[in-house]
């Protein structure tokens, strides 16, 4: 089910939602990984799935975007939003 | 036809977890070799191989990487070496099942050189499995460069691949910077989005003329995934794994150890019986070269085993895994993740594990991790451990079959590797302020690893440290000798080596190490360790002149021996000393390489020798106040 269409941050996400990219946030000390996110294909309007959280902590996630999974931490997936969230699990966001 | 004595310089590229090193090793049939390329601190390997023509061919593996942004040491490389331009080839290594960051990469790189270029899309048989179609032919024309389907661990498309390298050394493709027309030097970060965001756009067009079928996801990653990542497993999977890893290290190895040991023990007593030969000589060879080199390579197993088990799990797919089951809890003492396989790799010998910090983002992260690697056990330890463990520590039953030399050995460990999380976080506080670098890591498809690759992986890795016994060690060894014979005691003299060099240089510095109940003799014996811990041994059975012909016997004895002459504080004290001292010149030395620095040199051999003389200080102060003289 889609929760609503408000933006998130992709850290408030949790394993099993499904999102679509819709901007990044600006921070001046964190370009070079911004640019890593777009080369490995984190770009506006596509979608992605959180996989995997890491056990005890739940941090870092791992997410699928593109045919690739990647792991990022949740402080730095604040920087990406995300919109129609799809929930696939029951638990709470 | 080329001539034949003319060898082409080929550089390997490709995306991280493309297959490039199996790619490599499957192409060059040859031996490999380390190559160093001006203005690069990395090395990379190289080896040869030739065109359908006869033509000799040098392939260069630079490492992988994502785009020609540097994110890393490793990645600079490839940029680096594009920007120089001088390559007469270059092989592309992509992962057929991800075409679209496939082809983003190869528009990127192909318009940065005018080199000719081929392209293996590698790992075709699992995007054929997983149901992707590609038109090759239509992707070749509009690249502009050949594009073969290759599959490296099944050797797929090793025919294709040089004739394709040879068509394309006589076509004569488009000028570089092509698509974007005239770049500047320095571009702001929007620019940078912006030339990132017009190659994908471009990539993307010819992904749409060229991809037929999308392929499906792949479910049998996610499955192991459901297991190896898992809420509750997934920690215990991991420390399963650690503790095998240790496990198969120490217990394989045992019997190839004795089996070198023995092997040579037999070549001394050879020699040594060699009466034609005089003694002086017979003397050197036996207990200066033999016992020396053989004493550190019969670490030679441990190191296989350990490495060939990192080696299987890393082209496994586990060990991104790892870093992602171990980031928030290496972040608790300010380490990076990717800091994991370089501390693990450590525990064979510190040296790959510095140059696996390559990996690592950023350079703070890079000292943090080279600067805490040397207190990781490192094989060189053991054999003083075990020495000292089996003099002083009484092997008394503790619980269950449990012995108190083995839990002594484990808490070695567990004290060696708790001081490098301590040491992390007081650099990270003091020295190396800032947050991590952010953390962005493939956690990449499962694949069985090729046999051929772990085996090339591992002859690299053991002839790194087979070159250091070689070198180092053997130039100690005669060193040592050198110290310890000379000058040469009067005839009938009861201890002859406290006549040598070696008694003097002993003598000199023990004032230094009387606080921590060291005599001159434990003094002298430890001067060569500098160099080389591992060499301690040896040096103690010298000073202590102890002999036997059954090596085995001759450790018996020694152990024996410094049972009577030390005080049980001593035992202990240096035993502590030896989990901290900065003791090991070929670790130096590749820090010096690696970090290109000086300065931190010091400062790594500085705050190990003032953290082994307080710890040993503190241990003989206690034990001998608890114990009396």
């Amino acid at each position: 089910m889609i929760l609503n269409n408000k933006n998130y941050p992709l850290s408030d996400l949790h394993a099993g939602d499904c999102a679509e990219i819709t901007e990044f946030k600006d921070d001046e000390n964190r370009q070079n990984f911004m640019q890593r996110l777009y080369e490995v294909g984190f770009l506006v309007g596509e979608t992605l799935e959180v996989m995997h959280e890491a056990p005890l902590s739940l941090d870092p996630m791992s997410i699928r975007i593109k045919d690739a999974v990647y792991a990022i931490r949740r402080e730095d997936a604040e920087l990406i939003q995300v919109s129609s969230v799809v929930r696939k699990s029951k638990t709470k966001a | 036809m080329l001539p034949q004595d003319q060898t082409l310089h080929i550089a390997l590229v490709g995306t991280p977890n493309a297959g490039k090193t199996a790619l490599f090793n499957t192409l060059t049939a040859s031996h490999q070799r380390v190559a160093n390329y001006s203005g690069v601190t990395v090395e990379s390997a190289e080896a040869d191989f030739y065109l359908p023509s006869g033509t000799r061919a040098t392939l260069v593996d630079l490492p992988g990487a994502y785009s020609l942004r540097p994110y890393t040491d490793d990645e600079g490389v490839l940029a680096h070496a594009l920007k120089q331009n001088n390559f007469d080839a270059l092989v592309i290594v992509v992962d057929a099942t991800q075409p679209e960051r496939a082809i983003r990469f190869l528009v990127e790189v192909l318009d940065a050189t005018d080199r000719p270029a081929v392209v293996a899309l590698n790992m075709a048989d699992l995007a054929q499995a997983r149901g992707f179609e590609l038109d090759l032919k239509k992707l070749s024309a509009r690249l502009g460069v050949p594009v073969i389907s290759t599959v490296a661990v099944k050797k797929q498309g090793m025919l294709e691949l040089p004739e394709a390298i040879e068509s394309a050394m006589d076509s004569r493709r488009r000028v570089k910077g092509a698509l974007l027309g005239k770049k500047k030097e320095h571009l702001t970060p929007k620019e940078v989005s912006h030339e990132i965001l017009a190659f994908y756009k471009k990539a993307d067009e010819i992904l749409k003329e060229v991809l037929k079928k999308k392929g499906r996801p792949d479910t049998q990653s996610a499955r192991i995934d459901y297991f190896v990542l898992h809420p509750v497993w997934g920690l215990f999977i991991l420390m399963l794994m650690l503790g095998i890893t240790f496990q198969l290290m120490f217990n394989l190895a045992d019997y190839p150890m004795k089996f070198i040991s023995q092997s040579f023990d037999s070549m001394g007593n050879y020699i040594n019986a060699m009466h034609e030969l005089p003694e002086m000589l017979r003397s050197f060879l036996a207990d200066g070269v033999i016992a020396g080199v053989g004493g550190t390579l019969v670490f030679l197993p441990q190191i296989i085993i350990l490495f060939s088990l990192i080696l299987f799990l890393e082209d496994f797919g586990f060990m991104s895994r790892a870093v992602f089951l171990m980031d928030y809890w290496m972040g608790k003492v300010g380490l990076h993740g990717r800091a994991f396989l370089p501390l693990l790799s450590s525990y064979a010998c510190n040296i790959p594990g510095i140059l696996a910090t390559r990996a690592i983002e950023t350079r703070r992260d890079r000292i943090i991790t080279t600067m805490i690697i040397p207190l990781t056990t490192c094989s060189a330890r053991v054999p003083v451990y075990t020495l000292l463990i089996a003099a002083f520590i009484p092997n008394t039953n503790v619980f269950l079959g449990i012995k108190l030399q083995g839990l002594v050995m484990l808490g070695l460990y567990a004290v060696g590797a708790l001081s490098a999380f301590i040491a992390g976080a007081v650099f990270q506080k003091f020295f190396l302020r800032g947050k991590r670098p952010p953390l962005l890591i493939e956690l990449p498809s499962y694949k069985w690893p090729s046999l051929l690759s772990l085996g090339k992986g591992l002859v690299y890795r053991a002839e790194l440290f087979v070159k250091r016994v070689g070198t180092v060690i053997l130039a100690l060894t005669v060193l040592i000798w050198v110290l310890v014979s000379f000058p040469k005691a009067p005839e009938g003299a009861p201890h002859p080596v406290e006549y040598s060099f070696a008694a003097k240089l002993g003598h000199a510095i023990e004032p230094v190490m009387r606080p921590l109940g060291f005599d001159w003799k434990i003094s002298m014996a430890m001067i060569p360790t500098f160099a080389a811990r591992e060499v301690m041994i040896s040096a103690l059975s010298t000073v202590y002149a102890v002999d036997d012909v059954d090596k085995s016997k001759k450790e018996e004895k020694l152990s024996e021996l410094i049972k009577r002459e030390w005080s049980l504080a001593t035992g202990l004290s240096l035993l502590v000393w030896f989990i901290f001292a900065p003791q090991c010149i070929s670790t130096l030395a590749t820090v010096k390489r690696e970090l290109q620095s000086n300065k931190w040199v010091v400062i790594m051999v500085s705050y190990l020798f003032v953290l082994a003389y307080a710890a040993a200080f503190l241990t003989h102060t206690i034990v001998t106040a608890i114990m009396g003289k």
